[in-house]
């Protein structure tokens, strides 16, 4: 009983109940008009047929005398056919015709008796209809729609079984498809379970028939994808809080604990309060990246993206750093070629990125180091940027590993900085669709953007 | 001047009020945001400060009211949220200015002073003057006394703002946004390395010691 409930409740099989009863009524009501206008049509046939004959036979009573109407109706009344005849003298005797009882039944009134429908001791329905010949004689002729009628039913009987039996095949397949439809459901149900309960590299299953169903599930996975990558990321910020925000604050306390000690002067004091404030500074600061870098990679930046003019842009940059460079007697030169369309992305983080890849090539290198930036465009019309240094450069086997939050490369572990540049531009490039690729420069390091290209632009 | 500060967290809202009234402002308190709407459209006050996590209506709400009475007295935001897009939704709700805490007291201030200072919205200005020195907005061009100064464009913005706030402390934060849209901090010296450019390029034409340091707080332009 429970699986037939069930199966009630499927919207396969409703939608099935539905479309079958629509085609079931407009059938029915088809039919039925069919039947109607069909039988009407017979009848009238009938009713013209009867009245030519009469008509003719009349006719031929008037050219040829009595004699030979009888002859005639004789003759006809021994053929086979849907005609009935009666012929009856001023008297009312029979002269001719197979009529019984309810022909002379009608024919007792006077006058003509209008065309009309009657019924024989058969049980035919006849269509009758009578005249009075100038001689006192009377003409009955009519019409045996027995035939018509009995195949006019038939086919009725026939087109409603017919119709039984088609919805009877066809809801017995409605009931296989919704079970397979049905299961299906409950493979993706129970595939959402399971990643709820824990296992987030779990998917749902595609049949591969591209249909309602699969769309959906290929809609699902790109979402259960994306909270397993949120995911990790949760996981490894815990995991990087524990583990590199410990070191500062364990220091920070031990100033703090060292100042408690009365040995300390009033000058030391302050001077200690100072480096106090500076730790807790670089707290605030490390934490705050790592907020921002959370909140570039929920992706929510996405809904203010505008046109961004990367020329522009760098242009802009290459002013501003050029003196900074200057001044830690480093050079940085700008080289634009191309004229790649604007962006679409958020001015603020792709500017931040930019100085953060800025930033690193004059920190890390040495006095004289030689920064180009660089725009280029594709083929595919997206625009490349280059921050290229001919500095220290990151070893190849450590270049996937600097975009982790709070990786230091081991010679600069005692420098000033968090490790979480790198880990914002990732953020921010991942973000934009960029491709962020780290490369040798020989000497140096040489980290390229790659922008996806604005669809509707085509390189010159 | 007469502050009205809308804090619901007492720490720090004795912090800001002691740091206030030592230098010379008058303050009053309010602890909650309908308090805070009631008091700021109630007395006359040049200058409101404004937390925006408070209890009863929030500093966003508050100023979307203030803003909607055609109150027009400068607002400044202070608040813990210092996401990437809480800055614009507290400047689009009709806000001044927006400061992340924790802040060193003397950047509040310093922001305090420029808000504070603003000229009424009605009175543009094309031309900028302080000792000697003159910035025309329309030509683009500087010059003290008779002897044209030719500056970079980031040079002559640096220079556009600190006359704008003559005479009041600007701090890096402030020029950092204002003059070259950075809403972060930068690693390197930025803004010390732009300053020092234009200080040469004034004392060339003889308009040195116009732009002074001032330790821990930022610069300051004054004849």
């Amino acid at each position: 009983m429970s699986s037939s409930l069930k199966l009630l409740r499927s919207a396969g099989v409703r939608s099935f109940l539905s479309y079958a009863g629509l085609f079931a009524a407009c059938s029915l009501v088809a039919t039925v008009l069919a039947y109607w206008f069909v039988a009407d049509y017979q009848q009238r046939q009938a009713a013209v047929d009867v009245a030519a004959e009469l008509e003719e036979l009349t006719a031929l009573a008037g050219r040829q005398g009595i004699g030979a109407l009888t002859a005639t109706v004789s003759a006809r009344t021994s053929e086979a056919g849907d005609e009935v005849y009666l012929l009856l003298d001023r008297n009312g005797r029979t002269l001719a015709g197979s009529l019984g009882a309810t022909g002379h039944a009608a024919i007792a009134e006077e006058g003509d008796i209008p065309i009309q429908p009657a019924l024989d001791r058969e049980a035919h329905a006849i269509h009758l209809g009578a005249a009075r010949l100038p001689g006192g004689e009377r003409l009955l002729v009519g019409r045996d729609t027995y035939v018509g009628q009995e195949s006019l039913e038939l086919t009725l009987e026939v087109f409603v079984a017919g119709l039984a039996a088609a919805l009877l095949v066809a809801g017995a397949g409605g009931i296989v498809a919704s079970r397979r439809m049905q299961r299906r459901v409950e493979a993706f149900a129970r595939s959402t379970l399971a990643v709820m309960e824990g296992d987030m590299a779990r998917r749902v299953p595609l049949l591969g028939r591209e249909d309602e169903l699969d769309h959906v599930a290929l809609a699902v996975n790109a979402m259960l994808e994306r909270i397993q990558r949120l995911m990790e990321n949760l996981r490894q910020v815990t995991d990087d809080i524990a583990h590199d925000l410990r070191k500062p604050l364990i220091h920070l306390r031990q100033r703090l604990e060292a100042m408690q000690r009365p040995a300390l002067e009033s000058e030391d004091h302050s001077g200690a309060i100072g480096l106090a404030l500076a730790d807790i500074d670089s707290l605030l600061e490390t934490f705050g990246a790592m907020l921002r870098i959370s909140q570039i990679e929920s992706g929510s930046r996405r809904a203010g993206f505008r046109p961004v003019d990367l020329r522009a842009l760098l242009e802009s940059l290459a002013e501003t750093y050029t003196a900074v460079a200057e001044d830690r007697g480093d050079t940085l030169r700008l080289s634009l070629a191309g004229a790649p369309g604007p962006v679409i992305g958020d001015a603020e983080l792709i500017t931040q990125m930019l100085v953060n890849l800025i930033e690193n090539a004059l920190c890390h290198g040495p006095r004289g180091t030689s920064i180009r930036l660089s725009l280029d465009e594709q083929g595919d019309g997206g625009a490349v940027v280059a921050v290229a240094d001919d500095g220290p450069g990151i070893p190849a086997a450590e270049r996937e590993k600097v975009f982790r939050r709070f990786y230091r490369l081991e010679p600069s572990r005692n420098r000033p900085g968090n490790g979480l540049g790198l880990s914002l531009v990732a953020a921010v490039a991942e973000l934009h669709g960029v491709g962020v690729a780290l490369e040798d420069n020989r000497p140096g390091l040489r980290v390229v953007l790659s922008f996806p290209p604005v669809p509707g632009r085509r390189s010159q | 001047m007469k502050l009205l500060l809308v804090e619901d967290d007492p720490e720090t809202a004795a912090y800001i009020e002691r740091g206030l009234r030592e230098l010379g402002h008058g303050v009053d308190r309010a602890g909650d945001g309908h308090e805070g709407l009631m008091m700021a459209l109630a007395g006359r006050y040049d200058l409101l400060v404004v937390d925006r996590m408070l209890p009863g209506l929030e500093g966003i709400g508050l100023v979307k009211a203030l803003r909607a009475a055609r109150c027009a007295t400068p607002i400044l935001i202070l608040t813990a949220l210092d996401g990437v897009g809480d800055r614009i939704t507290g400047l689009d709700a009709g806000a001044d200015d927006y400061l992340a805490k924790p802040f060193a007291f003397g950047e509040l201030v310093a922001r305090i002073n420029a808000l504070a200072r603003r000229p009424p919205p009605t009175k543009i200005e094309t031309v900028l003057r302080c000792g000697g020195l003159e910035l025309n907005l329309l030509t683009r061009s500087v010059h003290y006394g008779e002897r044209p100064i030719a500056l970079q464009p980031r040079e002559f913005r640096l220079l556009e703002v600190l006359l704008r706030h003559a005479g009041q402390i600007v701090t890096r934060t402030m020029l950092l946004e204002e003059v070259w849209d950075f809403h972060f901090d930068p690693r390197t010296s930025v803004v010390d390395t732009h300053i020092s450019r234009l200080r040469a390029k004034l004392a060339e034409q003889g308009a040195a010691g116009l732009i002074a340091t001032v330790r821990g707080a930022g610069y300051v332009l004054q004849p």
